[in-house]
């Protein structure tokens, strides 16, 4: 099956794809390791229940589209209790997308890994995700991107990462900002070696010095 | 006429747009002009609470819309407004970028 979600990956703007099955397993999964288990199985049972929801206002409820600032989601209902849930950057070609999702649609269905997870040797994903560790008197990562000094700064550094990874910017980015913690005491003075955890995980070496412009040129 | 009803006429007049449920903070309908508006408005807090759990983990604001896709149906959109949400259908010969420009340019109104 992974083969037939890979062929999604000519959708221009596609970041990935993965298959969840309510009501917490994920069949398939063809994005990027920054996208952790338990990350898409909260994302999978928040889309589920949307597009169940909508599913019974709508009879005849196709696909939801969410839109954000880095990214856009389409989630589509492929068989009994099973959504087909693809992460693009906020550009992706929706209408490319859910043709090819159309034309992929059929295998699919014709799968025999998309039978209910009881019938087969699921592999369930548990939903305990470990708390960051962290000492007690340092601000956790979310604290220092909502409020404090350094917020604007951080939120900066990363709306410019957004504009280069897309839907991955905001995880890669928190777990920068969690190695860059576990370093230093959050100073300004500090932040080019954040800028320095980030470059190191942009592959792309233009886009790693298009971010580096980016942030010299934020006010 | 209020303020409020006048700003509610705004947004019933915006081209494109069939239809409106504005749903308060608590899943309270505001104002609507849809048929099942219970339904809607509950639905459109249902999408409320789901947007916040996927932007907690992919997102660094909330969601520009939400959009429900309709075999040939009028497709039926979820926007944040500040603590509220607003929920419209599409007529089926609008373009969804313009209404959506539409309703950017009258919730950026209220604002002003």
């Amino acid at each position: 099956m992974e083969s037939i979600l890979n062929e999604l990956a000519s959708v221009q703007g596609l970041t990935g794809a993965f298959i969840y099955q309510s009501p917490g397993t994920i069949l398939q999964n063809i994005l990027p390791p920054v996208f952790k288990p338990a990350r898409l199985l909260s994302m999978g049972k928040a889309l589920v229940k949307i597009h169940g929801a909508g599913a019974l206002n709508f009879p005849d409820l196709s696909d939801v589209i969410l839109n954000f600032d880095e990214s856009t989601v389409i989630t589509r209902s492929i068989a009994e209790k099973t959504w087909l849930i693809i992460l693009g950057e906020p550009d992706l070609n929706v209408n490319m997308a859910t043709l090819s999702m159309n034309l992929l649609l059929d295998d699919l269905k014709t799968s025999h890994e998309l039978a209910p997870s009881e019938e087969r040797a699921a592999t369930t994903i548990p939903e305990v995700s470990a708390p960051i560790a962290k000492a007690p008197s340092q601000p956790s990562p979310k604290e220092l991107m909502e409020r404090g000094p350094l917020a604007p700064d951080l939120q900066a550094m990363q709306g410019a990462l957004a504009k280069i990874m897309g839907p991955m910017a905001k995880i890669i980015f928190s777990e920068c900002l969690e190695k860059w913690l576990q370093r230093h005491a959050p100073s300004r003075e500090k932040l080019p070696d954040l800028t320095n955890l980030v470059v190191r995980e942009i592959a792309d070496p233009d886009k790693a010095a298009k971010y580096q412009q980016m942030l010299v040129s934020t006010p | 006429m209020n303020p409020h009803e006048d700003k509610i006429a705004q947004l019933k007049s915006i081209p494109g747009l069939a239809g409106h449920v504005l749903v308060g903070p608590n899943g309270e309908i505001l104002s609507h002009d849809a048929p099942n508006a219970e339904y809607l408005g509950a639905l459109v807090a249902i999408c409320r609470g789901g947007c916040a759990v996927v932007e907690r983990e992919l997102a660094s604001s909330p969601a520009h819309f939400l959009a429900f896709h309709r075999g040939h149906s009028e497709r039926f959109y979820v926007l944040p407004m500040g603590k509220n949400s607003l929920g419209f259908f599409q007529k089926k010969e609008a373009v969804g970028a313009e209404l959506l420009a539409g309703v950017a340019a009258w919730q950026d109104s209220l604002d002003a």
